[in-house]
């Protein structure tokens, strides 16, 4: 009777204990959990995104006049300067330098969470 | 004897220790769960930073390969109407600088070289593209070297590596 609360005292130290080992666990289990769905989603438009810039480039490697790419044309805040090809010693032709014109081709989902983004070049 | 005594003596005396015990054991074996859980997910880490490796990779190929097919069809513009040139060597230089809204910044360097064969369809084109994930530091790297001819635009072989 004189050590009666002792035993009340130990098993709220167990539960402590006990409350302290499964919240731990469930919060590892809920982080792994939204980890795995965050990566199947963003594997599954990384491949989409992936499929259609690879698509498109074997389009042009075929035909490289090809007009129907699905990736859209990249805005003005991408910067991209002319390609100037200088000539070399060696180098015999008739041709000075030659400058090329590219346009940028992206390729990027709608969600703004997804970060995956390709890019194609093509001549102008 | 003596020992066992013992023991009984104080878990009659403190019938909550039996308790206490069994679930320290419990928490120890939920924190060796959670260490192979934090394994895993260390695991999973390496994996993802693989995956981002990759990707800007193909990023860079596809930049190079798209940016050599759009200079074969520059070049064959260029060199299949002048009846001089085809049978001239040809070896260019250039370098072109890619900075996106996205944040991707890439320079690609070109090289073009062609031999001086007289017979045009069989003069080859070789372009070699050099693509660096970054205009500043250069620290990955793609080559993709393509094959055509002065009198098509369409690459015939795709070479990667130095």
């Amino acid at each position: 009777m004189k050590r009666s609360g002792s035993i009340l005292i130990e098993v709220v130290i167990s539960i402590t204990l006990f409350l302290i080992g499964i919240i731990a666990l469930a919060s590892s289990l809920s982080m792994s959990l939204k980890s795995i769905v965050n990566s199947r989603q963003s594997i599954g438009t990384d491949m989409y995104l992936n499929n259609l810039a690879e698509k498109d480039l074997l389009c042009l490697a075929i035909s490289p006049d090809y007009d129907d790419l699905t990736g859209s044309v990249a805005t003005n805040k991408s910067s991209l300067a002319n390609l100037t090809l200088v000539k070399q010693s060696g180098d015999d032709s008739s041709m000075g330098n030659i400058t090329v014109d590219y346009t940028l081709y992206r390729y990027k989902s709608d969600d703004v969470k997804m970060k995956t983004v390709f890019y194609l070049l093509r001549r102008k | 004897m003596h020992k066992g005594k013992g023991f009984h003596y104080k878990l009659s005396k403190r019938p909550g220790a039996a308790l206490l015990v069994v679930v320290l054991i419990g928490f120890i074996v939920l924190t060796i769960l959670s260490l192979v859980a934090f394994n895993i997910a260390l695991s999973t880490m390496r994996v993802e930073r693989w995956q981002a490796d990759h990707y800007q990779e193909q990023q860079l190929c596809y930049l190079a390969k798209s940016g050599a097919i759009a200079l074969a069809e520059e070049m064959k513009n260029r060199y299949s109407g002048s009846v001089s040139d085809k049978t001239k060597t040809i070896s260019k230089k250039g370098t072109l600088g890619v900075l996106t809204a996205d944040g991707v910044t890439a320079s690609l360097d070109f090289v073009v070289s062609a031999d001086s064969t007289y017979d045009a369809a069989t003069a080859n084109v070789l372009i070699k593209v050099t693509a660096y994930n970054s205009v500043f530091s250069n620290d990955k790297k793609i080559v993709a070297t393509g094959s055509c001819t002065k009198d098509s635009s369409k690459i015939k072989v795709w070479g990667d590596g130095e």
